[in-house]
């Protein structure tokens, strides 16, 4: 293939990272974002993009950003999911199940935790098996755990690649201390299988994050001191913001001894060649993360002509800052703006995607459509909104569903899980937290990824998840939650209550069912007719086993502080509530074409030209923000396909 | 829209009377809790209200903001009328639903389509029944849910006699209280959204103005509510590491800690 053509559909983590490493490598790049940019929607609307009192608004407006209805970040004008617990029940509209919709997906709203899987992560049924859990969990309670087709050890150099493009700001040392002094790591560690699953050189503690740790906060400092006493191993949150306090985040140079590991890769081979020499800004701490819009400086040009990106990672500030430049220099690379795809062109004798159609809704109230052709699509539009597409594509049964597989295994994490405590009502309290200070999460622990109790027969385990220190970001918009049921004076208490509140959040695994799938609602359809995604999703036996082990865990964090607090913290019961931030599976990867939606490399497999990239992929859905295993594998997959091509092969084959 | 006398006046009464900022303040000053200065509403004499936060501009300014809410609205409404009028209108796709089929073989999508509309804070969702049975949901503005309801409360208030300054506060509170339980509220029209969903708007909008949300940085007493809670946070703000540093110490001598290593 001489020049092939790439239509990437999405720009968050996987499409946006995909999309530079093929436009890096010389190929024509279509990139087609259904948002907008809000960035310089927002930003425009200052003369100059100066603002006489010195800061961003778009992001610093939270009225737009975090209290507008229709969330203008999250999903498209007009467009929605329905949502149904079981396949009995009708579904209905709903507002949760969507990433982002704006230049940068997901990435853009994502909140910067930057976890690395685990190796038993990728091994997920083979460690069920060895504890003796594997026949129950999939044939009587009805899940489909199953191994990665790839392994941690495959991913380790693109992980390394992937945080120094997101800049993660941490402590490789506190994070393997994190995970190995967790009690279930300790329990394992002496079992063969286990020993070969987390060998001794599973993560380097000398190989340091490319940022120091970001500040501990004073919601962190309470929270690492009850892990601690409730010896849960806490260390800081991985976080993918350029750390504050620290000199200009060199990207190029940071790049360049990442990717040493890959020195075998053509497209890696001189890694210093690959990035420009912008820099990006330290992190200032403005505390407007909440919903974790961040674009500080990225319209900004220095007196050098450099413009400096902008501290939080996200494709946004980091991969697609790049693809504007390569397309300066004059590489055939495109990126499209609210462009909403509504089919996959697909040649069925051929077994070969041909492009895509999709609506140019620049004008949303005067949708053009278009069509696009390309050699290669590549698909990274969320877990939800990828197997929708593929349910319209192709054949009448939807592309990749020859074996009725596309859309099941749907994961969404549990994050109804978590503990709230309220410090008593003094003085001294109002502000003593510090909600502030930069993005929500601080402190971590990975003591309960699995969690027993002592009555639990020996070996046996339930896999959950990661807990964080979550600061109360703004105390109003709890309470416009609130004005269902409370009204004036409460609402004032109320907000008095929530800046005296300290959350400890479980990020939970909901393990992978068939029956938990994405397809299409047979009637409901967006303001432009297309049947929006009907997202059927329940929660099984594992998850309220699970539950029931972790509640004690979560309160018991609080046990040092409890003469300081106004009640006994309190331990969310909303297990079943679906939020949809964390969207994973739908196009199962794996060898079986039977099983699975698309093989190693992610092609789909009734159309090996084309690929899908973002969370769908993954067969089973980690304890863990997912983000940088997201971005980690688009650096593999673009490896794969850039080496295959500059080695005159063809990626399809 | 534009807000008629009567109807800011009838704002004002009741922004007031559900956000009670005076004595909300003084349970802060009970307990002790000085907030940073300057905080004019603190100085003796001085009985801060909702209003003095500018909440009747501050509303006047959202309502005269909307004409891209009220362009969707109309426009979702002509979509609820005929969903597939646009996407039968492509090339090719007017028989599209009738060829999806499930695993099957069956008809993976119903001929008749509904668009539908999610929860939402900038519009209320009114209930409408179809003939077929089921239910929809069409948009309301903020605007459309302003005038038809600040109309009832000033036709309403004016029969009661509810503007004359010499009544009572108790009467007003206890009509607010008639406010917040629409089934037994008598002479408020049937075909508007009920009093309890226009509570519930204002008392958001409140929230808005109160907490100073949208650029410029709020000033002098329209930071009130932010401060008296003890939220450090404004557009523009930044912090080094020692100011963290700083913060933590404080919590550490709080809760009795020692500094970490």
């Amino acid at each position: 293939m001489s020049s092939p053509s790439f239509v990437v559909i999405g720009s968050g983590g996987g499409g946006g990272t995909i999309a530079w490493i093929l436009a890096r490598a010389g190929y024509k790049v279509t990139l087609l974002e259904q948002g907008d940019d809000l960035a310089d929607s927002q930003f425009s609307k200052t003369a100059n993009g100066i603002d006489p009192e010195g800061f961003d608004r778009g992001p610093h407006d939270e009225f737009f950003f975090r209290v507008k209805r229709p969330d203008p970040k999250r999903r498209l004008r007009g467009d929605y999911n329905t949502f149904r617990r079981t396949s009995a029940e009708t579904a209905k509209p709903f507002k949760n199940g969507w990433t982002g919709s704006t230049l940068g997906g997901g990435s853009v709203i994502w909140g910067t935790w930057a976890y690395r899987a685990l190796p038993i992560d990728y091994k997920l049924a083979t460690t069920f098996k060895h504890m003796g859990m594997l026949n129950r969990i999939n044939q009587q309670w009805k899940y489909s755990v199953a191994d990665w087709p790839i392994d941690y050890a495959e991913m380790v150099p693109f992980y390394h690649v992937a945080e120094t493009l997101l800049a993660v700001s941490g402590s490789r040392e506190g994070f393997v201390q994190g995970v190995t002094d967790s009690p279930w790591f300790t329990s394992l560690a002496g079992e063969t299988w286990f020993q070969q699953m987390f060998p001794k050189s599973w993560c380097d503690p000398k190989v340091e994050y490319p940022c120091i740790p970001y500040p501990i906060t004073p919601v962190g400092r309470l929270v690492y001191e009850g892990m601690r006493a409730a010896k849960q191993s806490p260390c800081p949150l991985p976080t993918a913001i350029v750390s504050p306090g620290t000199t200009p985040y060199e990207t190029r140079r940071k790049l360049a001894e990442a990717a040493r590991a890959l020195g075998g890769s053509d497209f890696w081979k001189t890694p210093e060649t690959l990035w420009s020499d912008r820099v990006r800004q330290a992190c200032n701490m403005c505390g407007f993360c909440g919903e974790y819009l961040c674009w500080g400086g990225a319209h900004e040009v220095s007196a050098l002509g450099q413009k400096p990106g902008a501290p939080k990672s996200g494709t946004h500030s980091t991969v697609l800052q790049e693809l504007y430049d390569l397309k300066d220099q004059g590489h055939p690379v495109e990126i499209i703006t609210n462009a909403k795809v509504f089919e996959i062109l697909y040649a069925e004798k051929r077994q070969r995607a041909k492009g895509v159609k999709f609506l140019d809704v620049k004008n949303s109230d005067r949708p053009r459509p278009r069509e696009l052709a390309a050699d290669f699509v590549i698909l990274s539009g969320g877990a939800v909104q990828s197997a929708r597409l593929l349910w319209m594509s192709g054949p009448s049964r939807g592309l990749g569903n020859q074996h009725d597989q596309l859309g099941r295994n749907a994961t969404f994490h549990l994050f109804g899980l978590s503990v709230k405590a309220v410090l008593k009502a003094t003085k001294e309290t109002p502000g003593l937290l510090h909600g502030e200070f930069g993005h929500t999460g601080n402190v971590t622990s990975f003591a309960p990824y699995f969690v027993r109790r002592d009555s639990d027969p020996a070996g046996e385990w339930f896999k959950s998840g990661t807990i964080t220190s979550t600061a109360m970001k703004n105390p109003m918009e709890k309470a416009i939650e609130k004005t269902e049921t409370v009204f004036g004076s409460d609402l004032l208490k109320s907000m008095d209550t929530l800046n005296r509140t300290i959350e400890i959040r479980l990020t939970g695994d909901d393990l992978p069912r068939p029956t938990n799938r994405v397809d299409l609602d047979p009637a409901h359809v967006d303001e432009y007719g297309l049947p929006v995604a009907r997202i059927t999703r329940d929660t099984g036996i594992h998850e309220w086993q699970m539950f029931d082990r972790v509640k004690p865990m979560l309160s018991s964090i609080f046990d040092p502080f409890k003469d300081k607090l106004e009640w006994p913290p309190r331990v969310s019961p909303h297990l079943n509530d679906l939020i949809g931030d964390h969207q994973m599976g739908t196009c199962r990867m794996g060898d079986d074409p039977k099983k699975s939606v698309i093989d190693r490399w992610c092609r789909v497999h009734e159309a090996p030209n084309l690929f899908v990239v973002d969370s769908s992929f993954m067969p089973t859905g980690l304890g863990l923000n997912p983000m940088v295993s997201v971005v980690a594998n688009a650096l593999r997959v673009g490896t794969f396909i850039a080496d295959t091509l500059a080695k005159g092969g063809d990626p399809s084959q | 829209m534009k807000l008629s006398k009567p109807q800011r006046l009838i704002l004002a009464k009741l922004a007031h009377l559900l956000f009670p900022v005076e004595a909300w303040v003084q349970d802060k000053v009970k307990l002790g809790y000085d907030p940073p200065n300057p905080s004019p509403w603190r100085v003796s004499g001085s009985k801060p209200t909702v209003n003095d936060l500018g909440i009747v501009g501050f509303i006047e300014n959202l309502l005269a903001h909307e004409q891209d809410d009220e362009k969707v609205a109309r426009r979702w409404k002509q979509v609820a009328q005929h969903p597939l009028k646009f996407h039968d209108s492509l090339p090719g796709r007017s028989r599209w639903r009738r060829t999806r089929k499930d695993a099957t073989g069956k008809p993976l999508l119903e001929s008749n389509a509904v668009f539908g509309a999610a929860a939402s804070s900038n519009f209320v969702l009114v209930e409408e029944q179809l003939t077929d049975g089921q239910t929809q949901f069409s948009p309301l503005t903020r605007g459309e849910l302003y005038q038809s309801c600040l109309e009832a409360l000033v036709r309403i208030t004016t029969d009661r006699g509810l503007l004359n300054p010499l009544i009572p506060d108790s009467a007003r509170v206890a009509f607010v209280e008639e406010l917040k339980s629409p089934s037994t509220l008598t002479g408020w029209p049937s075909h508007i959204p009920n009093s309890l969903e226009f509570l519930r708007q204002l008392e958001r909008d409140v929230l808005y103005a109160a907490w100073t949300l949208q650029p410029p940085v709020a000033e002098g007493i329209r930071k009130v509510v932010a401060l008296e809670t003890g939220e450090h946070r404004r557009p523009g703000n930044a912090y080094r590491r020692d100011e963290v540093q700083l913060a933590v110490t404080k919590l550490e001598q709080f809760l009795g800690l020692s500094p970490l290593p």
